[in-house]
């Protein structure tokens, strides 16, 4: 990779599992850098934070490497195109009622608690499936609605707030996917789930350079 | 709502893919990165590779053969054979496995439980290899080869008590037969625990795989019957749908209004049809 190269960051904090999104994207032949240093998320043309397992120690593990900070600094301040996977979408709620209260980014409206499924269905939601949105979102194009995704989770949003554009039934309808301008946050796992993952991340990496582009980026 | 998974297995023998036949004969197929590559081309919804000469080797996992075709999934991903300890579990998980399958270790200490611990219950699936004994069925281990006097009901129900978060069950007598699954055997364990179950040996056609499907099975498994023929996977998947199985299938080569015969391999085509074809521009998609 040409040190020039627009390149995205892959927040390490520890917890998500970073392999196969860094495998997707040098597929998709886009540079990446996977690391937990302000420094490459200063200069990324967009941050990807997957995550897998518990939000207090998600929100811990940020916190202790500053990384709070600087998301705050160059995503929610900066505008910087994010995309945050599973935990990473989680995080961006007020809080989570998983193992007692625990305090998010508070950049989306509403709260984080266990997946209220009827009798019947079991947790964690776990394997394929279809999720709805609007056949012209610019995140789902190449794709329509209905379309498969792969899913591993025991929490999700507890509310429907304005910025959820992608639902999912599994027993009880919940938010799949989040967006406040250039902040997008997906429940299901992009890099697990074959085609349908990778034009979705084609179509953010694409978002990314084109806000890059357009200089609107800090 | 979720869908039933039809999901790839591929026995490795030595670092090569195999097809087994009745836990005894096996025949050499191919690389592991090739095969893991081409299925999830296919649209596989999982693939499990299980190592089948670790534990009767007394060796544990092969970690770079793993990392080797682990890149070339992008649907999770299945790792067992020779897991001995939490510490195979936590390399499995770091060079690229979703999931373990523990087999051989299932009743080792702790294991079970403290992989789940760490990882979650959804990471580490109990493998239970089965056959017929007298009028019930007995498990067992070390490749097929160590009686444990458990019968699976036993052993999946005492895997998914210590947090095993799924049964991936083996009919040792149907391996290789492309007879169909034991579904006396898999209703014995699909009964005895809410824990998914997922099914094996014996598919040879989508009307199998659709029995296993309705006997209550999240996953229905397949070994050799996927390495026959290009898409294998992909009409497999077609064949559910057109016997009403409701499944993701959503490669851009879908064979939608293709006929298939019964075994789910491709119908001749009228020659005039296939001489047409000849002329056909098939664009191969980018993303």
């Amino acid at each position: 990779m040409n040190a020039r190269d627009p390149f995205f960051h892959i927040v390490d904090y520890g917890i998500g599992n970073i392999a196969s999104v860094r495998n997707v994207l040098d597929r998709l032949g886009t540079p990446c850098r996977v690391s937990a240093d302000e420094a490459d998320m200063a200069r990324a043309v967009g941050v990807i934070l997957p995550g897998v397992g518990a939000f207090a120690a998600a929100m811990d593990h940020l916190r202790r490497r500053g990384l709070v900070d600087a998301l705050t600094r160059h995503v929610l301040q900066g505008g910087k195109p994010y995309l945050g996977i599973c935990l990473g979408m989680q995080i961006l709620a007020r809080d989570s009622d998983e193992g007692g209260q625990a305090q998010g980014l508070g950049w989306i409206d509403s709260s984080v608690r266990r997946v209220p499924v009827p009798d019947g269905l079991s947790l964690p939601h776990v394997g394929w499936n279809s999720v709805w949105f609007d056949p012209d979102d610019p995140l789902f194009a190449g794709l329509a609605p209905g379309a498969h995704f792969y899913f591993d989770h025991s929490y999700c949003y507890a509310s429907d707030p304005p910025e959820t554009f992608c639902r999912c039934d599994y027993g009880v309808v919940f938010p799949a996917a989040v967006r406040r301008g250039n902040i997008l946050g997906v429940q299901f796992h992009p890099e697990k789930s074959q085609r349908s993952g990778m034009k979705l991340l084609r179509n953010f990496t694409n978002f990314a350079l084109q806000v890059a582009g357009a200089g609107n980026h800090a | 709502m979720l869908k039933k998974r039809l999901a790839a297995v591929l026995v490795i023998r030595s670092g090569w893919v195999v097809q087994s036949f009745g836990f005894s004969r096996h025949l050499p197929v191919g690389r592991p990165e090739i095969a893991v590559e081409y299925l999830n081309r296919w649209g596989a919804d999982e693939i499990i590779c299980l190592d089948m000469t670790a534990s009767p080797q007394g060796r544990g996992p092969d970690f770079e053969a793993v990392a080797a075709y682990a890149r070339h999934s992008q649907c999770p991903l299945t790792v067992g054979g020779g897991i001995r300890d939490l510490g195979d579990v936590e390399r499995l998980i770091a060079v690229g496995a979703d999931k373990v399958a523990v087999n051989t270790a299932l009743d080792e200490g702790s294991l079970v439980a403290d992989a789940a611990g760490l990882f979650g219950s959804q990471a580490v699936v109990a493998s239970i290899d089965a056959r017929r004994v007298g009028a019930g069925y007995e498990v067992f281990r070390n490749g097929g080869r160590q009686p444990t006097g458990l019968s699976p009901a036993q052993a999946a129900q005492r895997a998914v008590a210590a947090g095993a978060g799924e049964v991936l069950l083996t009919s040792m007598d149907r391996d290789g037969s492309g007879q169909g699954y034991d579904l006396e055997l898999a209703d014995s364990v699909i009964q005895a625990v809410a824990a998914p179950v997922l099914l094996c040996g014996g598919a040879g056609e989508p009307a199998h795989l659709l029995d296993g499907a309705r006997a209550g099975a999240s996953a229905v498994c397949a070994a050799n019957m996927f390495h026959h023929c290009e898409h294998s996977l992909t009409l497999a998947k077609r064949g559910l749908l057109d016997l009403g199985l409701e499944v993701r299938l959503e490669t851009n080569f879908d064979y939608a209004g293709v006929a298939l015969a019964p075994d789910g391999r491709l119908a001749k085509r009228d020659d005039h049809e296939l001489e047409a074809l000849r002329f056909v521009r098939v664009v191969e998609e980018t993303i």
